[in-house]
């Protein structure tokens, strides 16, 4: 495959260079090229401070999240690698302010080492932090073991009203509870029809015939639930939305997140978003606010992913305070109102 | 005694010896895992290696942080994390010292063993390198702390070689190769090779 490369190895640190250039908002740590920051923000003294990471490949995951209502800082790591722990432990000192450090990040071996390991020196340190780990991808466990799930678009829920959580002053034990909250009220299931190659190796993810679509794709090309001839937009649309609202709190408004995975199309998204709705409302489900769009990709993938939040009261009016970074934007009460 | 200067120069040698052998351990993982380990071990101990060749540590601390680190970032495999956050154990135990007894190494080891366990989750017999590591300490510990240093490679070494043999016919129960428990029956697991030939390396660089 093509692609606009220099040097495959500085893939990252040459995509980071980039961001920062482009995005005077965001900036590296002065000692850690691996760390983004939030340009400094009086707004933040004194307020929890949300760190995600993980590896590199799902922009704007993670480091698109970096901004005001929504993460303080992100630890990055090559494409599909965990961020380092040293790296991890930077960015909880950089931005830690007297109200500790929340860690919001998905739910991957390596980065639970990692930042579990991070979080036990820090805590030698006297500085405080709590995690949540989102497990919003359906296709991995059974219901019944749904913390053990991957992490992939469900984060971006997560963020925001962990985001606006913090940004009200609310204490770390409050913010860490309903990041918590709004996890267990998230599902995700995936359909790939083509992987990404990885700029380092050259190599595609996974294989998978022309005439083929995998349901319950993960996000670094994990083997789905089922692999099948391919099926229309609107019964994609319609099968995802039935296996999520299974799963979604009986009778709660949802938000609803349909994303790409990198390579698939906003049209053939808003052609698919029309089956979702409509299977929505024979369901009897209220749309309280819908996203379509790339939030969370696998570098240049094929295919989409649907994602359900069950809200209640606060969790909706949390979602939608104003936030902001170079990848989001949320207005507040009033944007985009149904 | 180890001055940091020798193990520096030890460790230089065993990274060089255990590149020799990713090729092997390469294949074990595609066969079990996902195969990423041939490439964590070439680009690790290339990363060591590189490290070392223009490093000043003054102490042990200062050295096994830089050995860790360099291994950890140059492949972040899970494997790669484990044995970086093992590392990070073993500064923290050693602190500023410059010198190491050889009888301490027992201990470094143990602390080594509890930092891959809490953060990889594994227990003894879900065949990983924790049974290899584990069959290292054991006969380790048997050895009384007067031991030459080529006495202490020795069992360290047959210890690792045993555990590594005893679980190849067990199913695997942990990482990747868990998925497909039963069909590793019989397939040494990678992990354990890797701290096999790494024992087997300091045998070589000790005597």
């Amino acid at each position: 495959m093509k692609k606009f490369l220099n040097q495959p190895a500085a893939f990252v640190q040459e995509m980071l260079g980039g961001i920062v250039a482009a995005h005077p908002q965001l900036r590296l740590h002065p000692e850690d090229d691996r760390i983004v920051l939030r340009a400094p923000d009086p707004a933040q003294k004194g307020k929890v401070a949300i760190i995600t990471g993980g590896g590199s490949g799902h922009l704007p995951v993670f480091l698109g999240y970096v901004g005001r209502g929504l993460c303080s800082a992100a630890a990055v790591g090559n494409i599909f690698s965990s961020p380092a722990v040293e790296t991890i432990e930077r960015a909880s000192r950089a931005v830690e302010d007297g109200a500790g450090v929340l860690y919001l990040y998905g739910n991957y071996g390596g980065d639970v080492m990692n930042f579990d390991e991070a979080s036990e020196t820090l805590a030698e340190e006297g500085l405080r932090t709590e995690t949540v780990l989102v497990t919003d991808d359906v296709a991995s466990f059974p219901p019944e073991a749904w913390t053990r799930r991957r992490g992939v678009a469900g984060l971006v829920f997560a963020y925001k009203i962990a985001g606006a959580a913090a940004e009200e002053g609310r204490s770390l034990e409050a913010v860490a509870e309903v990041a918590q909250e709004a996890v267990a009220r998230t599902r995700t299931m995936g359909v790939g029809l083509g992987p990404c190659v990885l700029p380092t190796t050259g190599l595609p993810t996974f294989e998978i015939a022309d005439d083929e679509m995998e349901f319950g794709i993960g996000i670094h090309g994990e083997r789905g639930v089922e692999r099948g001839p391919m099926r229309s937009a609107d019964e994609v649309g319609r099968e995802l939305t039935r296996r999520l609202v299974d799963e979604a709190v009986d009778g709660a408004p949802v938000a609803v997140m349909l994303n790409s995975l990198g390579a698939t199309s906003l049209e053939e998204l808003y052609v698919v978003y029309g089956s979702v709705q409509d299977e929505l409302a024979r369901l009897g489900v209220e749309i309280e606010r819908a996203y379509v769009g790339r939030y969370a990709t696998s570098l240049e993938m094929a295919g989409l992913s649907l994602t359900l939040l069950s809200l209640h009261e606060e969790l909706g009016d949390l979602l939608l305070r104003p936030a902001h970074s170079p990848f989001f934007c949320e207005l507040g009460a009033g944007d985009g109102e149904r | 005694m180890a001055s940091v200067e020798r193990t520096r120069s030890a460790i230089a040698a065993i990274a060089e010896r255990v590149a020799g052998d990713a090729d092997r351990l390469r294949a074990l993982d595609a066969e079990v895992g996902d195969g990423d380990l041939g490439v964590t071990v070439t680009s690790g101990c290339q990363a060591v290696r590189a490290a070392l060749a223009d490093d000043a540590s003054q102490t042990h601390g200062e050295l096994f942080a830089l050995v860790g680190r360099s291994f950890a970032a140059a492949n972040p495999s899970t494997m790669a994390n484990l044995l970086g956050i093992a590392l990070r154990r073993v500064v923290r135990h050693v602190g500023e010292a410059t010198d190491v007894q050889p009888s301490a190494w027992t201990d470094l080891l143990a602390v080594a063993i509890d930092g891959i366990a809490e953060r990889g989750g594994a227990v003894l017999g879900d065949k990983t390198i924790l049974d290899a590591l584990h069959g290292s300490h054991a006969r380790l510990a048997e050895l009384p702390p007067t031991s030459s240093p080529a006495a202490l490679a020795a069992a360290a070494r047959s210890g690792a070689e045993d555990a590594a043999a005893a679980i190849t016919p067990l199913p695997a129960r942990a990482g990747r190769a868990a998925w497909q428990a039963e069909r590793t029956r019989g397939t040494p697991d990678p992990g354990a090779e890797l701290w096999v030939a790494t024992a087997r390396a300091i045998e070589a660089v000790a005597v």
